[in-house]
């Protein structure tokens, strides 16, 4: 078949970049002996009170439609959640929409409020999609960097420098995939004047919060004059481990979940009801396993820091999410040469930082999302590696 | 509750080297600790776990050879000390997968609710029992489940924080199950043997002297 189908593709379609994920990825799909810490998902399975839930509603004939808002009887649990572990309330009758995921929640809020040429500030090393999904919106990105020295939290003085005409909406997530950096109250308080006084609205996904480590939470939308700018996005994925179950949800002022509604149901009509079902199985009664992985991941994260650490890799300690980011600059290499070296040379996958933007150079990511004893051999290895090309 | 026992409650097998990384502590701080833990009777011991595909003849002696060792000085050493060889080679064969500590039930963990539940369930035209044997297996909540001869189906041993989170269980998850004809719960009042553990009060044999002809 001729090849000069390319013509048909949109020109913001072309322009976007491939995830670098993907493209280091497929070298490490061919290596089935490497140790991937590369993984951006739990490698726990759903607990099995909440598949059984799926399946139970399957069985009792459940594969309908839903309301393209969600169930109701999921938008009040999700209320009762939010409620009890971020001190937010909404009305489930139209300040809760649920979503086939937070890239969804994601990608229709920013549709749904962007006029094109609208600018949108954001935070660097970031989730891949962020900058795709802005540019999808036909909107500008602009990106705030964020440093080691900072712990990777934001920082307000570098919010109002990147600040222009223009800007519409300014998007946080934290704890952050890859850093897991988080940004204490005082300072969002200070952002969150600042948004007030531009009047931004804010987008935060907060799908990492259940995985914070140190202090807690604190959502901007509790924050005076915030929750009625705020778009406060969350799931199921990476708490609850059901990434694929592809559900979420925003939570907002009744006239953008209203604007949201429309994109959604115009695209995706509404999330699978199987997932809704399972959704409010982990809401209800999932409290518990969340507990009992956290855990995990705590005692994994205190053990993945201190070995990069002592392999010679300064790792500030991430607060919470599941990964690492350690700074590779003491060998003097980039990050796309140090995790290909890596790779070829000890078989352990972990991310360039430069895949989460441009000021991740110098880091890569390392999930700790896997086993203590696959956790102890891959920094083994990256201990004899970081010894070796430092000679 | 310390760190050891938290991390040997996760159920991963790893061995004191690995606890002491995870935990950043010295191989002999695990030793230590699991020496008290087993004083305290909190650890009763360990048992073997093997691969079911390849359990043979040898095994079965290489487990009695171990349950009459007596042991004191925690489960993963005597690895390297007694019998070693050939409990070396049931690993390397992978005969032998690892080692699981075995609880008190009643001091490992804050509070402990037990129910040995019996389950009539009805049989399918393909696989009998193991679908559904399977499904209600699977709950966290059951810690293990027997299909039995007699009057009912499976005997299911459940656990939980509380009678109500049992309770719970056994109303809304297991009696709902499509195909589940019955329950009937028995709650454990207490425990005085344990997977083969005697659990006795730690002074039951203080009348005798330390010293005798």
């Amino acid at each position: 078949m001729a090849d000069d189908s390319q013509r048909f593709v949109a020109d913001h379609v072309v322009g976007l970049p491939r995830s670098g994920i993907r493209d280091f990825f497929a070298i490490v799909a061919a290596m089935p002996q490497a140790i991937s810490l590369g993984i951006g998902e739990p490698d726990f399975v759903t607990p099995w009170h909440i598949r059984e839930a799926a399946i139970f509603a399957l069985e009792k004939g459940k594969t309908s439609y839903t309301d393209n808002l969600g169930l109701i009887r999921l938008r009040r649990e999700i209320n009762t959640y939010v409620e009890h572990n971020f001190e937010l309330s909404y009305n489930p009758d139209n300040e809760i929409l649920v979503a086939v995921g937070v890239s969804e929640a994601l990608d229709i809020a920013l549709r749904a409020v962007l006029n094109p040429g609208d600018k949108v500030l954001y935070h660097e090393p970031c989730y891949v999609s962020y900058s795709p999904s802005i540019l999808l919106a036909h909107a500008q990105p602009i990106a705030i960097s964020t440093s080691a020295e900072d712990q990777f939290g934001i920082n307000p003085d570098a919010v109002e420098a990147a600040w222009e005409p223009g800007c519409k909406v300014l998007m946080l997530n934290f704890p952050t995939n890859p850093t897991g950096g988080v940004t204490e109250r005082a300072k969002l308080e200070r952002i969150a004047k600042f948004a007030i006084e531009k009047d931004l609205l804010v987008i935060s996904d907060e799908i990492y919060s259940e995985l914070t480590f140190e202090g807690e939470h604190t959502s901007i939308a509790t924050l005076p004059g915030m929750q009625e700018r705020t778009i406060f996005l969350h799931g199921f994925s990476k708490a609850f481990a059901m990434t694929g179950f592809r559900i979420g949800y925003a939570c907002g002022p009744a006239p953008l979940i209203e604007a949201m509604m429309k994109v959604h149901q115009y695209s995706m009509l509404c999330a699978p009801i199987l997932s809704q079902e399972a959704a409010i199985e982990a809401l209800k009664n999932g409290g518990p396993a969340v507990a009992k992985m956290k855990a995990q991941y705590h005692r994994r994260r205190d053990l993945i820091v201190r070995r990069f650490n002592e392999a010679g890799l300064t790792c500030h300690l991430p607060k919470g999410s599941f990964y690492a980011f350690p700074s590779i600059q003491s060998t003097g290499m980039s990050s796309m040469d140090f995790c290909q070296g890596l790779l070829t040379e000890q078989e352990v996958a972990i991310v360039p930082g430069t895949a989460f933007g441009p000021s991740g150079a110098g880091f890569a990511r390392a999930s700790f999302s896997t086993s203590y004893e696959r956790i102890i051999e891959a920094t083994d290895r990256i201990e004899r590696y970081v010894d070796k090309v430092r000679k | 509750m310390s760190s050891v026992l938290q991390l040997l409650l996760e159920g991963e097998h790893l061995n004191t080297a690995q606890m002491a990384q995870v935990l950043g502590l010295s191989e002999s701080d695990i030793s230590a600790e699991l020496k008290r833990l087993e004083g305290e009777q909190i650890l009763l011991g360990w048992r073997p776990v093997f691969n079911p595909e390849r359990a043979q003849e040898t095994i079965v002696r290489a487990v009695i050879e171990v349950k009459i060792s007596p042991e004191r000085d925690g489960g993963f050493d005597r690895l390297a000390t007694r019998i070693s060889a050939e409990l070396k080679r049931l690993e390397g064969e992978q005969i032998l997968l690892g080692w699981r500590p075995v609880f008190n039930p009643e001091r490992a963990q804050e509070t402990i609710v037990r129910a040995v539940i019996e389950v009539k369930i009805s049989p399918e035209r393909d696989g009998g029992f193991d679908r559904l044997a399977t499904r209600i297996s699977r709950f966290d909540s059951v810690e293990s489940c027997y299909l039995m001869s007699g009057s009912y189906d499976l005997l299911v041993i459940a656990t939980g924080s509380d009678l109500r989170e049992v309770a719970t269980f056994v109303s809304e998850r297991l009696a709902s199950v499509e195909g589940v004809l019955s329950t009937a719960t028995h709650f454990m009042l207490r425990a005085y043997k344990e997977q083969g553990h005697l659990l006795l009060s730690p002074n039951e044999d203080s009348d005798k002297p330390a010293v005798s002809a």
